[in-house]
């Protein structure tokens, strides 16, 4: 049985601030701290990489267990914000730690919904495969297409990166998956000629129709009760958006977790930056929701194999 | 729900921050003049396509600013159902 064992994740240090820029956007501090709930956006610097900012999640994993570099048998990279088209961004992560030539390495194309799918992905995988160690990483930097001057992604979008280290001792396993794409309202989220686009109602929408209906369809699944769960982890869209699920859902908003004041939506990274920090607090169930480009959507009750 | 000017106000009132302060608003002025903001427009414009089962698309939201355009528009909207 895989399963997650650690998280790192890598948040770059250079902020852009909302408030500063709350004239330029004709906003103000409560639409900014209560709706979007984003005071601060977190943004790469000019020479940094996709690759880098995963290869920087890495070192900090590293810093929380030990992990033999010689033993990774898989690393899966979710991003659509590659380093270039080729080669595979999960092969330069590869020579940059100097991993075995025996691991396999795929990058996965989705944007929010990328860390569940890469979740299921990477466990099937290493499971059908025989593998005890792997890595699956997300790192989708969009301030490499975000316009400045568009207020419905400058002020939402921050870049980060995480990485979660798979093996068949876990202290969470993930049992139970649902996927969903909607692929008609796909043009809600785009990114052409290296622009983002992003229709906030088309998003919006979807969210609020189709997530708390995944939500009963997976409790369903599980055997559980909605009550069993400890905690909610949603994709990181915006306060708003977490506001509204819970009270579509009528869940414990106590707990909901939203926790991206100071850095954003980090698109991929928002999922695991925010489990990297209950990791190990000793919930049984956490259920993880990704929703976004595609549109898609999916989710998982993570199990805590340790109580 | 019965489509009236009052229910559409009841409806606001239930996706705005602003709650009942909405129900006194004029029903000639814009909706977001009046103090809505768009992330709270976008949750009612929802819940009006979900409580009488119709579809506002994007080119329609201009359309329909003020509570009397909006009740007129939703009247054409459920005839046509």
């Amino acid at each position: 049985m895989i399963g997650i064992t650690e998280i790192g994740s890598y948040i770059p240090p250079k902020r852009l601030s909302n408030i500063e820029r709350k004239e330029q956007f004709d906003t103000d501090e409560d639409f900014i701290y209560n709706k979007i709930g984003v005071a601060q956006v977190a943004v790469k610097s000019a020479d940094e990489e996709t690759s880098d900012l995963a290869v920087k999640a890495f070192l900090n994993l590293e810093t929380k267990i030990t992990i033999n570099r010689n033993e990774i048998e898989a690393i899966i990279l979710v991003t659509q914000n590659p380093d270039s088209n080729i080669p595979h961004t999960s092969a330069l992560i590869h020579k940059a730690l100097d991993f075995p030539e025996s691991c396999a390495c795929f990058d996965i194309s989705l944007g929010c919904s990328g860390f569940v799918y890469g979740l299921s992905v990477i466990k099937s995988f290493m499971e059908s495969n025989g593998m005890k160690k792997g890595l699956l990483f997300t790192s989708d930097p969009y301030s490499k297409i975000i316009d400045p001057t568009d207020k419905n992604t400058a002020l939402l979008f921050g870049d980060a990166a995480s990485v979660t280290y798979l093996t068949d001792e876990p202290v969470y396993k993930a049992d139970h998956f649902t996927f969903g794409t909607i692929g008609k309202e796909s043009s809600s989220l785009t990114c052409y000629q290296n622009v983002l686009s992003m229709n906030g109602r088309g998003i919006f929408n979807f969210a609020a129709r189709y997530i708390p209906i995944d939500l009963k369809n997976i409790v369903a699944k599980s055997s559980l009760n909605i009550e069993d769960i400890d905690k909610f982890i949603f994709h990181q869209g915006s306060k708003y958006i977490i506001d509204t699920l819970i009270k579509r859902t009528g869940i414990d908003s106590n707990k909901v977790i939203f926790d991206i004041k100071d850095y954003g939506n980090t698109v991929s990274s928002s999922i695991p930056i925010i489990l990297e920090k209950i990791l190990h607090q000793g919930n049984k169930h956490i259920f993880i929701s990704g929703f976004g480009v595609g549109l898609s959507w999916a989710s998982s009750i993570l199990i805590n194999n340790k109580l | 729900m019965e489509l009236s000017i009052a229910n559409l106000k009841q409806l606001l009132a239930n996706s705005s921050s602003l709650g009942n302060q909405v129900l006194d608003f004029d029903d000639n002025v814009s909706i977001t003049e009046q103090g809505v903001d768009s992330l709270d427009m976008m949750d009612f414009f929802l819940n009006l396509e979900d409580t009488f089962n119709v579809t506002i698309p994007d080119t329609d939201i201009e359309k329909v600013r003020t509570f009397n355009a909006l009740f007129a528009y939703l009247q054409n909207k459920v005839n046509e159902v």
